[in-house]
């Protein structure tokens, strides 16, 4: 039954890491244009699908070091995001 | 009234449907074709579940991809809030698929780190707007 649908389910996958692919062009598209703050926002955007797109890619083929990029890159990117935002706006604490 | 409209205006009853549907292909599994319900029949309709999640996100990711492409800069300066609302879009639908596929494939850590970042978003969201607001409609006055 399982070897029946894992098939579909790599088919799934893939369909779905390219919608990731392509939302990454579009975050990388904002990052380039805009000014500082609308920059911050495009790399979040590709931060956070690039991710998505290792959680996945390790769920599909068993790449472990996959797992523990996107970690890093959920953690570490939503938390600079903020950091970076607070700095822009003028202060850590105003 | 359009086509998607409507297909929205009776999501709840697809997935009413859908839940009916797999409790009876779960039943018609274990029940007529004999197969072990916590073995096979129980993680099929699970991974078919998350197939459709992903089918789903990915059907989000293109249309606020869409969005993003389509909102440039002729729109004026509070295009930005727009384009903050579609990167949150994008932020909770890869969030909702890490979690709901997790769960399903029986995946704990993918969907803590997901439950983890979907309740870190609304901060980001917030933290971009309220630089952008700072940098601009501040520095206007």
């Amino acid at each position: 039954m399982i070897e029946f649908i894992k098939p579909v389910f790599e088919l799934a996958g893939y369909i779905f890491l390219v919608a990731c692919s392509i939302a990454a062009i579009s975050g990388l598209r904002l990052a380039v244009k805009g000014e500082a703050v609308t920059s911050l926002m495009g790399i979040g955007t590709v931060m956070t699908v690039a991710a998505a797109g290792l959680f996945l890619t390790q769920i599909l083929f068993d790449v472990e070091f996959c797992r523990d990029t996107a970690v890093a890159l959920l953690l570490l990117g939503s938390l600079a995001t903020i950091v970076f935002a607070r700095i822009l706006r003028g202060g850590m604490y105003r | 009234m359009s086509l998607l409209d409507k297909l929205l205006a009776k999501l709840e009853w697809l997935v009413v449907a859908y839940i009916a549907g797999a409790a009876a292909a779960l039943y018609a599994l274990v029940n007529i074709y004999r197969i072990d319900l916590w073995a096979e029949a129980l993680p099929a309709v699970a991974r078919v579940t998350a197939i459709i999640i992903m089918l789903f996100g990915s059907v989000f990711l293109v249309c606020a991809s869409v969005g993003l492409w389509r909102f440039g800069d002729e729109w004026g300066r509070h295009i930005f809030y727009a384009r903050n609302h579609i990167c949150g879009v994008v932020d909770d639908t890869c969030a909702l698929v890490m979690i709901l596929v997790g769960i399903l494939i029986g995946r704990v850590d993918l969907a803590a780190i997901g439950f983890f970042f979907f309740a870190i978003i609304p901060f980001v969201g917030n933290a971009l707007a309220n630089a952008y607001y700072s940098n601009t409609e501040e520095a206007r006055r």
